[in-house]
């Protein structure tokens, strides 16, 4: 294989995938091809099944058609902390951290399919569990002062500020070293100075650990700002495809955010 | 007073042998919110594999026999292991198919698994009770030695006197037996005294007099103490410092999303039903076998039901709820029973558990929990 091959083979390829509840089609027919590196928004109206195709790319769901492929593997079959450990991290819209436990706890827990431990020697306190356990720590501690949240560490994660709460789940979901990172409306119930540092974190993060990120966001100026490309999803299907500038100029995704004859 | 602390005493002990059932009852419950109904049976199962272990492998007769501490060692260990296994093969096929529908469904199987262990036991082994073995020497603390020369006829015993002596049992064992010379506060009786010298001329071990105090503790109470509190120290640090108890933690906080964040939630259940019914196997040797002594595949039913209360009384869910608890429970029934009416002991237990229903449901240490949307 050439270099340059190399370099197009997508690293998450969704073909033609399908999901129904009952007679509902939730999302039909949805491809898309992230290329390494990349940075693309999903977008479309509340109920437009985007969190439905967060689920199905992590496993959550099992798509009743298509096929998901994670660098050219498969993985309609497996559970979702198999897809966890081959490399594709997820927040959540409505965030779900480990409520009763710390800041940093909820960071560790990220690390469980990195470092492998056994029960015995987890109870014998191995010493090379116990240098295992100080490297999570020492890693974990890195990925809060990343997030800056740091000082936080010991606080219980259902006492943090919403803003603090999203970027705690970031910090998880980066403590499994993903190559692909799923991000659910990071930028939700954040104000303006906030949203813009949140860009530069996202920029960063994606630097620094040379991820592929698919966002979801209703915040059309953060998505703009951030993204190379744009999927717009209405009632399951994709309506539109391309640049935000593109995007934006489609009269079909003026359509579904405004309603017909609107203007834009 | 004397009474008192003993009741109390074996309050504690019958709280502690609780606590080592309802922490299996309440890791499962905390982790995939099942009511494991089977899990009294866990504790029968243990105390058969510790009696078969015994009298198959140590060969100790029927009526007994004190193969020790080596043997006791390999009875729990083969319980343990083996419950555990047993557990994780129950989960495998009676409840995992059943995740997803629905937390009463489970439930009903639980229950079905119960009865279904209860009526193979005693199709297996039958329904009769047997005489589980000694397995060691009870010995009873503190105690302090009396030269048996010293003791004169007449002479007021200022504590409990007692002679410990063997003989050669059946199998060519030393077994120990146990003589009373005079209660304390007794004058001691001659004849008593003449038979305790000619019991301990023919000792076939160093024989030996002891004074006890009017509150004294078996050694295998102590062993039940010990054992609960190496399981809290142990189920301490695997919840608070390991992976494995991180993981778990995650996983009852949420089931889902500590799968998407990589957690293998099936082995993270299934070693819990390990942990938890090795706890339970080891307890039906020490307590179901060396305590009560007797044992039959219905053995579980009450201990198992005890336990549940227990749990739910500390807060299901919650492991330091269930020790509190089942400590709780224990020296309460004892106290009823020493001075209200052994009759209402039981009345009492399932009395606690309808009123923790109605007044709090969360338990003593438990967190409320809203219904998840």
């Amino acid at each position: 294989m050439s270099e340059s091959t190399v370099l197009h083979q997508p690293i998450l390829r969704a073909q033609n995938v399908t999901k129904r509840f009952g007679g509902l089609t939730a999302v039909d027919a949805f491809s898309v091809e992230l290329q390494s590196g990349e940075i693309v928004g999903l977008i479309g109206p509340n109920g437009a099944g985007k969190t439905t195709v967060f689920n199905l790319l992590t496993g959550v769901y099992k798509a009743d058609h298509g096929a998901i492929t994670l660098r050219g593997a498969d993985t309609c079959w497996l559970t979702p902390d198999r897809i966890a450990g081959l490399g594709i991290a997820r927040t959540f819209q409505n965030i779900r951290l480990f409520k009763e436990m710390t800041v940093l706890e909820n960071v560790k827990v990220g690390f469980q399919p990195v470092k492998r431990q056994s029960i015995f020697g987890a109870i014998c306190r191995l010493p090379r569990c116990c240098q295992e356990e100080k490297e999570i720590e020492r890693e974990a501690l890195a990925l809060l002062e990343l997030m800056g949240i740091a000082d936080l560490k010991d606080a219980r994660s259902a006492g943090l500020a919403y803003g603090q709460q999203r970027r705690l789940e970031i910090a998880r979901a980066l403590a499994m070293s993903p190559k692909v990172l799923l991000l659910d409306e990071p930028a939700a119930g954040t104000n303006e100075s906030e949203s813009a540092d949140l860009q530069a974190l996202i920029r960063r993060i994606r630097e620094k650990f040379n991820l592929t990120i698919l966002l979801i966001e209703h915040d059309m100026p953060f998505v703009m700002g951030l993204v190379s490309r744009l999927l717009v999803l209405d009632h399951g299907v994709t309506i539109a495809e391309g640049t935000p500038e593109d995007v934006r100029r489609d009269p079909r995704v003026i359509e579904a955010y405004l309603g017909q004859g609107a203007e834009a | 007073m004397t009474d008192f602390a003993n009741f109390l005493l074996n309050g504690i002990t019958l709280g502690a042998i609780y606590a080592l059932i309802a922490v299996g009852y309440t890791m499962v419950y905390g982790i995939i919110k099942l009511i494991n109904f089977a899990h009294g049976e866990f504790y029968m199962f243990g105390a058969f594999v510790g009696y078969f272990v015994l009298t198959g492998i140590f060969a100790v007769p029927p009526q007994g026999g004190e193969p020790g501490y080596l043997a006791l060692l390999a009875a729990l260990l083969a319980a343990g292991v083996a419950t555990g296994l047993l557990a994780v093969l129950v989960e495998r096929l009676c409840y995992r198919p059943l995740r997803n529908a629905g937390r009463i469904v489970a439930l009903l199987s639980a229950l079905g698994v119960s009865l279904f262990f209860q009526n193979m036991g005693q199709q297996a082994v039958g329904a009769d009770f047997r005489k589980f073995p000694p397995t060691i020497a009870e010995t009873r603390y503190p105690r302090s030695e009396v030269p048996l020369e010293s003791l004169k006829e007449g002479q007021v015993a200022e504590r409990d006197l007692r002679l410990t002596y063997y003989v050669k049992a059946e199998d060519g064992r030393d077994q120990q037996r146990v003589i009373t010379i005079a209660n304390g506060g007794e004058a001691i009786d001659g004849a008593q005294l003449a038979t305790a010298r000619d019991l301990a001329a023919s000792s076939t071990l160093p024989a030996a007099v002891h004074a006890y105090p009017r509150v004294t503790v078996s050694n295998r109470h102590l062993l039940i103490f010990l054992a609960l509190l190496l399981v809290s120290a142990a189920l301490y640090v695997l919840v608070m410092r390991t992976r494995f108890g991180r993981a778990m933690r995650a996983v009852s906080v949420d089931f889902e999303a500590a799968r998407l964040m990589g957690i293998n939630v099936d082995l993270i259940v299934s070693g819990t039903f390990f942990i938890g019914a090795f706890v339970a196997g080891i307890c039906g040797v020490l307590a179901g076998g060396m305590t009560f002594e007797r044992i039959d595949p219905l053995m579980g039913l009450m201990p198992g039901l005890k336990a549940f209360v227990a749990a739910v009384l500390g807060g299901i869910g919650s492991i330091p709820g269930a020790l509190l608890g089942a400590l709780l429970l224990g020296v309460s029934e004892k106290m009823v029973e020493a001075y209200v009416s052994s009759g209402l002991r039981d009345a009492l237990s399932f009395g606690i558990l309808i009123l923790v229903l109605l007044v709090k449901p969360s338990g003593l240490l438990g967190r409320f929990e809203g219904e998840k949307v």
